[in-house]
């Protein structure tokens, strides 16, 4: 009702309870022009506030409407208080309904938890998180052709200090639809890209080691058998370079299952050293193996990967070393296996030494004056990740440039 | 004479192994897939199988299952030559009976040719005490 209308009402009861006194006072006239004004004052704050309310209500709903991920407010009933655009947005495909805005409030969350089933059972978990009083998260929940993660949180309210009430549960549901897909593909690259480039890299380098082999005869000019020499030797790189990069990867997304044993590290290190004696004596420097190595306490890890690692840090030596020798030493202390390569190779000044476990990085990181006939820079770094993940560490101990090099890693006692 | 029956789709890599086979004095009859790999077997009794993983029509996987479970076949030792580095194809195909997993691309054609050879004597002398080490498979 109009105060004026109020105002009204009070003179005319004014006048009954004086009987028929028909005339006021002055002073009495003024007060009720006071009471008049002051119920105008109080009419235009009552409106400015409303004005107020109304404004930052409708901001904190297009607020609400505005951001990507779902939102419901759930009071501790609990039952549907506040969604926003976007929740109604990816629910959409199964309510059917037109998407409206965020301040009605038509949905129940029993809605929600039928829409959402069987994936999840939405009520259960916001009961679950109230009594709890606990954040519940679901990292993938498949909705239709959608991927959702939801994320609910009970939310309280401070009423004395340290006195918290509850008053409610937040469910936030995120549509990570695109990021699955994009995971997906880079997975299906992963495969695809190894087989599809190993596939013609494997006819190349057989086709030329098949002329090596059975046609030398035929191969009489010197540079036509280089040639197929060249480009054998290119495919066999290529390969490996493709095989260090999908190692890479699949290390780093953890798509790599160590298949851990318990082994002498002596055995490795002796393959290893067979293996590439014959390019050490080629290169005329001597390849030795210390014999403390076959004392050394048996180790728990993946026998393949660590052989990897040695393979790499003593080709890595045999790379960069053009005279003397190259030593693989080895001790234990502390539950470890220590495994030492020592080169008298060109060695690194002390700058690039920060860059050498780094994925793509040589010692040197000029991009030009990369020694691409040396690799791609991911041996170190593929190391790394697999000595970490067998619960050791790796690392350079010093180098010197023109005197040589000690790379070391350790890897955990095996336990028997 | 050895022969063999090579399933394999891709001819760059087919031709490559049937010379390689020739000029080592096997026997070899292709097949382009699983389909046509079962077919084959029908008229020609192979002393092994090469047996590729990826191919249309019929993958390898699912013939290495065709011919464990029938009688006539299931004696002959598969191999399975591929360049598919997934530890759980490698699994699969040892569960259901590969003799051996070769990755091409880590393999010379001579390799192949001294695993075939390996296969073939483990399997003529199946107490031979020395044990048959499989070529190493990175995965």
């Amino acid at each position: 009702m109009n105060p004026m209308h109020y105002h009204k009402l009070l003179i005319e009861q004014i006048q009954k309870s004086l009987g028929s006194t028909p005339s006021l006072t002055p002073e009495f006239q003024a007060l009720l022009e006071q009471i008049n004004n002051s119920y105008h004052e109080f009419e235009a704050d009552v409106a400015h506030r409303t004005e107020q309310l109304i404004a930052s209500t409708s901001r904190a709903y297009s607020f609400l409407d505005s951001i990507k991920m779902g939102f419901i407010m759930c009071d501790v009933n609990p039952e549907v208080v506040l969604t926003n655009l976007s929740m109604k947005h990816i629910l959409a495909t199964r309510t059917g309904s037109d998407v409206t805005h965020a301040a009605d409030t038509e949905w129940k969350l029993e809605t929600v938890d039928v829409i959402l089933r069987p994936a999840i059972e939405l009520k259960n978990l916001v009961v679950n998180s109230l009594t709890t009083n606990q954040p519940i998260e679901c990292k993938e929940v498949n909705f239709g052709i959608k991927v959702l993660r939801i994320f609910i949180a009970p939310m309280v309210n401070e009423v004395n200090k340290g006195e918290n009430q509850k008053i409610g549960v937040v469910i936030l549901v995120e549509d990570i639809t695109e990021q699955k897909v994009l995971e997906r593909s880079k997975d299906e690259f992963l495969s695809i890209a190894s087989h599809e480039l190993r596939t013609p890299l494997t006819a190349i380098r057989g086709n030329t080691a098949l002329i090596k082999k059975y046609f030398a005869s035929k191969l009489e000019d010197k540079d036509m058998a280089e040639m197929i020499d060249d480009i054998h030797t290119s495919s066999v790189r290529l390969i490996n370079i493709v095989n260090d990069f999908l190692d890479a990867s699949a290390l780093e997304q953890g798509k790599i299952i160590m298949k851990p044993e318990v082994f002498a590290l002596d055995e490795v290190v002796s393959d290893v050293v067979r293996e590439l004696d014959h390019l050490c004596k080629e290169k005329g420097i001597s390849l030795i193996r210390d014999t403390a190595i076959a004392s050394l306490p048996k180790v728990t890890a993946d026998k393949q990967r660590i052989k990897q690692v040695i393979y790499n840090l003593v080709g890595n030596a045999v790379k960069f070393t053009e005279k003397g020798s190259i030593s693989i030493s080895g001790h234990s202390a502390e539950q470890l296996v220590f495994i030492t390569v020592t080169d008298t190779g060109r060695g690194m000044s002390e700058d690039s030494h920060r860059l050498l476990f780094r994925k793509f990085q040589q010692a040197g990181g000029n991009m030009l004056t990369r020694d691409t006939t040396k690799g791609t820079g991911l041996g170190l770094y593929i190391s790394k990740l697999i000595v970490e993940l067998s619960g050791g560490k790796i690392g350079l101990v010093s180098s010197e440039p023109g005197k040589g090099s000690v790379f070391q890693f350790s890897l955990p006692i095996a336990k028997i | 004479m050895t022969k063999i029956l090579l399933v394999e789709d891709d001819p760059v890599i087919y031709r490559m192994y049937q010379k390689a086979f020739k000029l080592e004095g096997f026997t070899t009859e292709l097949a382009k897939d699983g389909l046509e790999g079962l077919d084959k077997l029908k008229t020609f009794e192979p002393d092994i199988i090469l047996l590729d993983i990826m191919m249309p029509k019929m993958n390898g996987v699912e013939m290495l299952e065709k011919l464990k479970a029938e009688l006539k076949t299931k004696n002959i030792p598969v191999v399975v030559l591929t360049n598919v580095s997934d530890p759980g194809v490698t699994h699969e195909v040892f569960g259901k009976g590969a003799s051996m997993i070769i990755v091409k691309s880590e393999t010379e054609p001579d390799q192949v040719i001294g695993w075939i050879n390996s296969v073939l004597n483990k399997n003529k002398n199946p107490d031979s005490s020395s044990p048959l080490e499989q070529p190493q498979v990175l995965e």
